[in-house]
């Protein structure tokens, strides 16, 4: 298990003060933050970032990550314990890739996990005092797929958490929780699992999991809320004339009828073909018109005669001739 | 057969909103930060009332953690922070719109 350096992560000496750790982290935020960053791992580098701004700006827990420092060169560069990892993901099963909650929930969590036993050790010297404090909430990013939304698949959700231990010794808890999607769940909504967040003390409940939803990229829809929106293939004669074509959609293959004289981007809407929900959301249906080759002699032939018969000029807006 | 519990998962906005002391705590932030938040109009309330008993929805939720984390990331106030969360939202559904 790798030791992160946290000083070295924001690029200040040890002996940094609270103004010069706020000054690097405040370049390197304006550098790697995800949501503004053109690097390649902003992610990555940013949760590293944030990992070490959140130690080194407080001082008690920079204090605390100071001694841990010192004990793990005393030993040679052994590993510290698995507090000082990441902590904390959700894997999505069926070949998607782990999206990462946020290393903040897991270390806040960690810290008032110590602060909450520290105050029930000092409650249990104080006796006839009860002591019930209910667990933290979680939450994590995870990923769906539209058809996990459309039809509410049941997902199984490996799930890291650190906790500390009855010695305050930070220890990795693995577990796998099978979770029901809700139908009709859409993009950025939460998803609310009771009772399955940080566990509570001195028979309190527990907290609750809290997790946000991110659609998976999904190669034949885009997604707007409850809305879809797909590209709809057509022929040149289906669009001039009209007439009744087959389209999939989430819930199989529906026809539709062209009006006659559609074009490239003309947009249908199929009403109730989006995700579920009250009332469900539409399927939008954006023509592209999608000419044959003209391979053959009878193809060829036939678009001599379209020019002849049409008479286009497609650029006489720009003031040229045809 | 390794049998396993099912837990069955409940949208935020449709069944259990999250309340004004989870939001806090879901942002790291004090009640008094959210009671900011709705003041200056970067979260809408639906229904009115003490603050103690707001509740809110997902979308609002999403978007109060990203004022928090800018706010705190690159030392802004809670405007800046706020107008940094408008014009990332729509550059994402601009990008939506795009496909990308």
């Amino acid at each position: 298990m790798e030791f992160k350096d946290y000083y070295k992560i924001l690029e200040v000496p040890r002996e940094a003060s609270q103004d010069d750790i706020r000054k690097a982290y405040r370049k390197l935020a304006r550098k790697y933050h995800p949501d503004v960053s053109k690097e390649a791992d902003a992610e990555a580098r940013m949760r590293d970032i944030n990992e070490a701004n959140d130690v080194l700006r407080d001082a008690e827990k920079r204090a605390a990550y100071d001694q841990l420092a010192a004990n793990v060169s005393g030993a040679n560069g052994a590993a510290p314990g698995p507090g000082w990892e990441r902590g904390f993901e959700f894997s999505g099963g069926e070949g998607q890739g782990p999206s990462e909650a946020e290393f903040q929930d897991f270390l806040n969590g960690l810290f008032k996990q110590a602060a909450h036993q520290r105050q029930a050790q000092q409650r249990q010297s104080a006796p006839g005092q009860s002591y019930a404090v209910r667990g933290d909430d979680h939450h994590a990013e995870i990923e769906v797929s539209l058809e996990d939304s459309f039809s509410g698949a049941t997902r199984d959700l490996g799930l890291r958490s650190v906790q500390l231990d009855a010695q305050g010794r930070p220890q990795v808890v693995n577990r796998t929780l099978s979770v029901k999607i809700p139908v009709g769940i859409r993009a950025g909504q939460m998803i609310r699992l009771a009772g399955q967040g940080m566990p509570g003390e001195g028979g309190a409940s527990a907290g609750d999991l809290f997790l946000t939803v991110h659609f998976a990229p999904h190669p034949r829809y885009q997604v707007d809320g409850k809305d879809l929106t797909m590209k709809l293939p057509v022929t040149p004669w289906e669009a001039a004339l009209g007439g009744k074509v087959h389209t999939p959609t989430m819930e199989g293959v529906v026809e539709v009828g062209i009006a006659a004289g559609s074009h490239a981007g003309s947009k249908m809407r199929l009403r109730g073909k989006g995700l579920p929900g009250d009332p469900a959301g539409d399927l939008y249906l954006v023509l592209e018109v999608v000419w044959p080759p003209a391979e053959s002699e009878a193809a060829k032939r036939a678009y001599q005669q379209l020019a002849e018969a049409a008479a286009f000029n497609p650029r006489l807006h720009l003031g040229v001739q045809a | 057969m390794k049998s396993m519990t099912v837990y069955s998962a409940v949208s935020v906005d449709d069944h259990a909103p999250v309340s004004v002391h989870e939001l806090a705590k879901l942002c790291d932030q004090q009640l008094e930060w959210v009671v900011t938040l709705v003041q200056e109009r970067v979260l809408d309330l639906e229904l009115q009332g003490e603050p103690d008993q707001w509740v809110f929805a997902s979308h609002y939720v999403g978007r109060a953690r990203q004022v928090s984390r800018l706010q705190r990331d690159f030392d802004v106030n809670l405007e800046a922070a706020a107008l940094m969360t408008d014009l990332l939202e729509e550059i994402r559904a601009l990008r939506a719109q795009l496909g990308r």
